[in-house]
């Protein structure tokens, strides 16, 4: 029966793509899972870096009033040692 | 007999003559009835094809968002907060020799420290707890 077998494949393929839209649904439900679990501590690191940014953006405008804080910001790379003055590297870049 | 004395009859069942025809009828309703089930699988199969493309995209998706955010913890964990201590750390010293430095620590909510005092890691404030 021609019909018959034809009837047959195409239920089978269907099976298949169903357990495949199961094990696809399956992962992907474990994966936004754990992408919410570490959402917390991507939002509280970018806080913290807008936060050192900030600080970091007030000292290097106090460094053009008082350049004695210089070698700190040279040792810690956020600024460049040029004759021509400071260059800001960003925290969180 | 009269029809209704016939039980078959009445109930609109085929008289045994009838038998070729409606057998006939019987097989094209039969095939056309296979055919509509065929049809039903292949429009489901198109659909469950479309559905598992659908969640393979939006699984790239979310697995390029998951690597980005991994690599984001990873990187200020080791890299980026060692750092933000360290110039904490040397604004704090720093803000000793120089009390002009303190107004912009107070504005962020650090403290000085006494020079003989060791800064102890992960002393900068949440930015939601800063003095601005």
């Amino acid at each position: 029966m021609k019909s018959g077998s034809f009837t047959t494949i195409l239920a089978g393929v269907l099976v298949v793509a169903a357990f495949a839209a199961a094990w696809q649904v399956s992962r992907l439900y474990f994966a936004t899972r754990q992408l919410r679990g570490l959402q917390p501590s991507v939002m509280d690191a970018n806080n913290r870096l807008n936060f050192a940014q900030a600080l970091l953006n007030d000292t290097l405008e106090y460094s053009k009033r008082n350049p004695a804080i210089d070698p700190l910001l040279i040792s810690l790379n956020f600024k460049t040692n040029s004759a021509g003055g400071g260059t800001q590297k960003p925290v969180g870049k | 007999m009269t029809e209704s004395d016939n039980p078959v009859a009445a109930s609109g069942m085929t008289r045994p003559s009838e038998g070729p025809a409606s057998q006939r009828e019987m097989h094209e309703e039969l095939q056309r009835l296979r055919s509509l089930f065929n049809t039903t699988l292949l429009a489901t199969l198109l659909l469950s094809v479309a559905v598992n493309a659908f969640l393979f995209y939006q699984y790239r998706i979310i697995r390029a968002e998951l690597d980005g955010a991994r690599k984001l913890a990873q990187e200020f964990q080791t890299t980026k907060w060692p750092l933000v201590n360290k110039l904490v750390t040397g604004l704090q010293s720093f803000s000793q020799t120089h009390p002009d430095f303190t107004p912009i620590l107070e504005k962020y909510g650090l403290k000085s420290f006494p020079t003989d005092q060791v800064a102890q890691p992960g002393q900068l404030p949440a930015s939601g707890q800063s003095g601005k």
